[in-house]
């Protein structure tokens, strides 16, 4: 996610501007001033930044055994102690950043893909065709979705693709509703009038006007979607369906860990709390884009 | 015209329960794992299969259980039999799906029931304070506990409280249900900590909404007129932002019941609660195809309802709405 | 108090205990501690990592259901926690005309929970029964490949005559998964749907409830032939995660708890957790990597032997079950008679590894090990070690149904699976290697291996009546086994444990994690501490 775009979206309706005008506006611009932004952005490009490099850093071979050092409690050698195979905790979860980051962001990918059109296209059809999405969006919604995602993973072995679809299908329904609602809203300016005035057809009218349009309300979306996303990986993972060795994951190292709460309680905390200051970073930026976004977009979220 | 609008909208559920029960039968087509071998015992978590089923048993029990027909054939019958009322028979157990999801209701029932009025609790007089009271420390605390309940997976609560109330401190069992006619006292306590652990969820979600839709009331014309008559703060947001907020409430509160339904197989299958979503998701495992069928069904069944309830709520409290758009 | 059970001369000293007991108890002088006298009453709740599917004597008699089952429905023999048959229904049998006729001479007195005597009738067409195809009984397999005939020569005297000799044949129908005895005529042809009213059987406690997926409860029967029980009712309760089973036996939601984890068991005997004792299963838990002989790579002995010296059995054993597993190149009751002069084990040889696999001409495709969820840190350092060597190794881990699917369609080059811990090894091995004729199904041979001299050995294993001579046979079946490099054993992972609570008196599992170990002890001798 790039930096630029997101300070740009609440100015994206007013049209564009000259990049000088750009930088001073983009100063005095809330999310820059807002201290949630600057956190939650800064968690998230160091997560950016370990999902690549995360075993990179880590200290130790985020994988091999090493049985001497078994359930070592923290200590300066090992930061956030050993697991059961004497396994260094502290690398193993720079290592599963990246587990949690690629699900993540295919799972909102895959929603963006398949719930962006859909919106589009029902709110811009409008009549039978929009009936007949939002009556499937109806039933996906009412479909328990965590429950499929379960379902899913368990029959088709927990790939990565497969978390990706299991993990985003719950959150279509999202995206199309917000799409819709931003595409009927616009249909209706002035703009799109003097558009369809001047013989533009309604595919151009659709990409090239209502749709960047709409990015605000979507983009805002998206941080909470990564928290979510983030959750379900995490709770499939848990209920050890998740991810497989070699692949590290933060869930998988719970599920492990409850086995030995008391004899290493380590085990537990630490995978909890990079799960919890990871899915804080995504909420806090989401938070501050949604106030940045202003009472427009609050106003209009009150109305599923 | 909110009559006409009401109809309307019950008509629409129906192909969206149409939808539901094509996608779980699609699903069955897809899955890989054989209901009959899992009935018979040749398959299961730690066992080995020994021998090949013989080919007459196995013939012979699909027959009986109605699986030798097409897809499209079971999926008529499955829908002639539905419209009957009659879900059919669960592979695995040899009993009624109905009968089956009886038994689990009422867990779930008093679960989804216990942790939204936790959840409403907690949200709604905190989400006032921390309003009226600006950066106090109500309102500190209120976002405290809305990152609390966002950021921290419920597992991982659920975790640590069953490690403290029941194990160490000895005050709430870890597993189990009771029912409230036979053991009241069991009963509240088998349901104290799965609905906290939700209803605290709950709780986040709600005064995330709630506190911040105040804020925005109060900036409103109608409480500044209010105000200038010089009434006091909590006496403007009780009388006339909350009823405001209520619209919002209750739309939060309706997709809330959803993941409930739907969502709390994690918590039920750490407390071993018996309740739907815990059978859904053994029989997901058992491959136990007509109880899946029957609980997505029921589930969905559920939701479109609440949905359609909030909707009319909706539509009731607030006129502006326009009947013309779904 | 229970530390005498784990001693190999328990048999004899419970045997005299309860003999000089029963003698002081008719003397009326019976001197011992109050606290230790069994009390009469109470409702015990076990904690189970399943359920019981259906309460139907004949279906889905596996695992975890087939030992709640144990509680009402009997076998006219089983296993005991030695490896020793004893009689249950049966007191005693014996072969004729070359171990083709086997008679059974049954208990006396023996009361079915509706108060029906047991008879041989009973025991004919409960047998009958289970082989009609119709009927869809597990052990529908075993006795209708085994048995011609069977019928009642006296009240008390059931005969079966095989189709073949087998000497093994009371071992082969051991346990509830081949047969129990229920009244004759008490279930309908194909009857299924039990629903609540499961016939009546022969155990120390009769059916009183069950809702599926979570409990069975089970109450006591006066009349059982062992004597009445202590305990009024028993509740078995699904709790499926180990974690939350340990708790509930910590909190005191229940009082004996199903297969806790080694360092579950190690924290009750290090004494950070109290209130209860552990004791493991037994020799459970046996682990082995099966190769598909079907598959293009691994049909190449290279390939096997070459991937079996890349592993480290030792350490893999060790990490995957914290110390606690028995490595083993061949599972085999420990300390038994089969237990000896096995061939021995080959250490980690990299080097050779690689030569072996330049030899066989590998060129790093993909080979796909299955495994099932659970077995994560089984599978995850034999990929470490086996890529060390040169293999490409993909795992692909999957659920228990989508595994054995691709089991049956040999879609995998390696496989790991649950292997035998039978105390008649002979005839384990054989049913898990012996020759599959062409396109039948692999059931237990899963990697389709065949060697006809292994086969024949089988054979002649299942025929000998003498125990040392079957040995012999198996230590050259052993010998076939791993020179072919049919499969690598690890040996056993032993990582089940029960653990129950101190107000529990009298409780044993067996040594296969049974609740029921049979006459020494198990819930019909249980009691609770007031």
């Amino acid at each position: 996610m790039a930096k630029r775009e997101v300070i740009e979206l609440p100015h994206s309706s007013s049209g564009k501007f000259p990049a000088a005008e750009t930088f001073e506006k983009a100063k005095s611009h809330p999310l820059v001033r807002d201290k949630r932004a600057i956190i939650g952005f800064t968690v998230v490009i160091v997560a950016m930044f370990l999902a690549i490099w995360g075993s990179a850093v880590a200290p130790y071979d985020p994988s091999e055994p090493n049985t001497v050092v078994r359930f070592q409690s923290p200590s300066l050698a090992y930061w956030m102690g050993t697991d059961e195979a004497g396994r260094d905790i502290l690398s193993r979860i720079l290592a599963g950043v990246s587990a949690s980051m690629t699900v993540a962001t295919g799972a909102v990918f895959v929603a963006l893909l398949i719930g962006f059109p859909l919106g589009a296209i029902s709110g811009y059809a409008g009549g039978f065709v929009d009936s007949v999405i939002m009556r499937i969006m109806d039933g996906v919604v009412a479909f328990p979705s965590r429950l499929l995602a379960i379902a899913l993973v368990a029959f088709s072995g927990a790939s990565i693709p497969a978390l990706w679809f299991a993990i985003a299908f719950g959150s279509i329904p999202g995206y199309a509703r917000i799409v819709r609602g931003e595409v009927l809203g616009q249909k209706e300016l002035e703009y799109v009038d003097a558009g369809r005035a001047i013989g533009e057809n309604s595919l151009a009218l659709l990409v090239r006007h209502i749709l960047p349009n709409c990015m605000t309300s979507v983009m805002v979306r998206i941080p909470l979607n990564f928290a979510h996303a983030i959750t379900a990986e995490a709770s499939l993972s848990f209920l050890g369906l998740g991810l497989v060795p070699p692949t590290i994951s933060w869930g998988q190292m719970l599920n492990k860990a409850q086995g030995y709460m008391e004899v290493a309680p380590w085990l537990a905390i630490f995978p909890g709390l990079a799960l919890a200051t990871l899915i804080l970073g995504f909420v806090l930026l989401s938070d501050a884009m949604r106030d940045a976004g202003g009472p427009r977009y609050r106003a209009k979220s009150t109305r599923r | 015209m909110l009559l006409r609008y009401s109809l309307r909208r019950l008509f629409e559920t129906i192909p969206t329960l149409l939808i539901i029960s094509l996608v779980v039968f699609a699903l069955i087509l897809v899955v890989p794992g054989d209901p009959v071998l899992h009935m018979l015992g040749y398959v299961g978590e730690d066992i080995k299969m020994q021998e090949a089923v013989d080919p007459q048993v196995y013939a012979q029990m699909r027959a009986r259980l109605g699986l030798d027909n097409s897809i499209p054939v079971q999926f008529y019958n499955w829908l002639r039999r539905t419209a009957q009322g009659d879900l059919g028979i669960s592979l695995n157990h040899r009993v009624a799906v109905v009968d089956l999801i009886v038994e689990r209701l009422p867990a779930t029932f008093y679960l989804a029931l216990a942790a939204l009025a936790i959840g409403v609790f907690i949200a709604l007089p905190l989400g006032i304070m921390a309003a009226v009271r600006q950066n106090s420390w109500v309102d500190h605390f209120a976002n405290g506990l809305v990152i609390f309940g966002i950021v921290t997976p419920s597992f991982w609560v659920a975790l640590m409280a069953v490690l403290l109330f029941s194990v160490h401190l000895g005050w709430l069992p870890s597993i189990g249900y009771a029912s409230p006619r036979e053991n009241p006292v069991q009963f509240i306590k088998h349901l104290t900590l799965p609905a906290f652990i939700l209803g605290i969820d709950i709780a986040a979600g709600l005064l995330r909404y709630l506190r911040a839709d105040f804020l925005g009331q109060l900036r409103q014309d109608y409480v500044r007129a209010a105000r200038s008559k010089g009434l006091p703060e909590w006496v403007v947001l009780v009388k006339h932002a909350l009823k405001n907020s209520l619209v919002a409430t209750i739309t939060v509160l309706g997709l809330d019941v959803s993941r409930l339904l739907g969502g709390s197989t994690i918590i039920e299958t750490m407390f071993s609660y018996p309740g739907i979503s815990y059978l859904l998701l053994q029989s997901i495992y058992a491959r136990d195809f007509p109880v899946v069928q029957g609980v997505v069904l029921f589930i969905a069944l559920i939701v479109v309802t609440i949905n359609y309830l909030t909707d009319l709520v909706y539509a009731f409290l607030n006129p502006r709405i326009q009947y013309g758009q779904a | 108090m229970s530390t005498l059970r784990l001693t190999k001369g328990f048999h004899v000293v419970s045997i005299l205990t309860a003999v000089v007991l029963v003698a002081l108890g008719a003397a009326g002088a019976i001197g011992q501690d109050k606290s230790e006298k069994p009390v009469r009453g109470g409702h015990l709740i076990v904690a189970a990592s399943k359920s019981m599917d259906t309460p139907h004597p004949f279906i889905g008699v596996r695992s975890v259901s087939e030992y709640i089952k144990m509680a009402m429905f009997q076998s006219l023999v089983a296993y005991d926690d030695k490896g020793e048959l004893h009689g249950v229904l049966a007191t005693e049998w014996k072969s004729k005309q070359g171990n083709t006729v086997w008679e059974f001479k049954l208990r006396k007195g023996v009361k079915f929970h509706n108060g029906k005597e047991l008879t041989a009738d009973d025991v004919v067409w409960s047998t009958h029964y289970i082989m009609d195809s119709n009927n869809g009984a597990s052990g529908y397999g075993v006795l209708s490949r085994a048995v011609k005939e069977v019928k009642a020569t006296a009240k008390d005297t059931v005969e079966f005559t095989l189709k073949t000799p087998d000497a093994l044949f009371p071992e082969a129908i051991e346990g509830l998964s081949v047969m129990s005895v229920i009244p004759a005529n008490s279930l309908a042809p194909k009857t299924m749907n039990i629903g609540p009213q499961p016939p009546p059987g022969t155990g120390p406690f009769k059916f009183e409830g069950w809702t599926p997926g979570q409990t069975t409860i089970v109450a006591r029967f006066d009349d059982y032939w062992g004597g009445s029980p202590y305990l009024d009712r028993v509740t078995f309760k699904l709790i499926a995660q180990e974690a939350a089973r340990f708790n509930a036996l910590r909190a005191g939601d229940v009082q004996i708890a199903e297969r806790l984890t080694p360092i579950q068991a190690q924290q009750v005997k290090k004494g950070s957790v109290s209130g209860f004792q552990v004791k493991s299963a037994g020799t459970t838990g046996g682990r082995a990597l099966v190769y598909n002989f079907t598959s293009p790579l691994f049909k190449n002995p290279l390939m096997r032997q070459a991937f079996g010296l890349s592993l480290d059995r030792v350490a893999i054993m060790d990490q995957a079950t914290l110390g606690v597993g028995t490595p083993r190149v061949i599972n085999v009751p420990p300390g038994s008679i089969f237990d000896k002069g096995l061939p021995q084990a080959t250490e980690r040889d990299l080097s050779r590894a690689r030569e072996l696999l330049k030899k066989a001409g590998y060129t790093g495709t993909p080979v796909n090990v299955l495994g099932r969820r659970g077995h994560e840190d089984w599978l995850e350092p034999i990929q470490r070690m086996a890529t060390e060597a040169g293999f490409n190794i993909k795992l692909v881990i999957v659920e228990s149904n989508v595994y054995t699917q691709r089991e049956q369609e040999g879609a995998f080059d390696i496989v790991f699976e649950n292997t035998g811990s039978s105390f008649e090894p002979g005839v384990s091995y054989a049913a898990e290697l012996g020759c599959i004729p062409e396109g039948g199904a692999r059931g237990g041979n899963i990697g389709l291996y065949c060697n006809k001299e292994f086969d024949r050995l089988g054979r002649e294993y299942a025929k000998e009546s003498d125990v040392k001579k079957r040995a012999e046979h198996f230590r050259q079946m052993a010998k076939i086994m791993l020179d072919d490099a049919a499969l690598y054993i690890f040996g056993y992972s032993n990582d089940r444990w029960f653990g129950w609570s101190n107000k529990v008196v009298g409780f044993s599992n067996n040594g296969q994690g049974y609740f029921d170990p049979g006459p020494t002890g198990g819930l019909n001798k249980t009691s609770l501490k007031k």
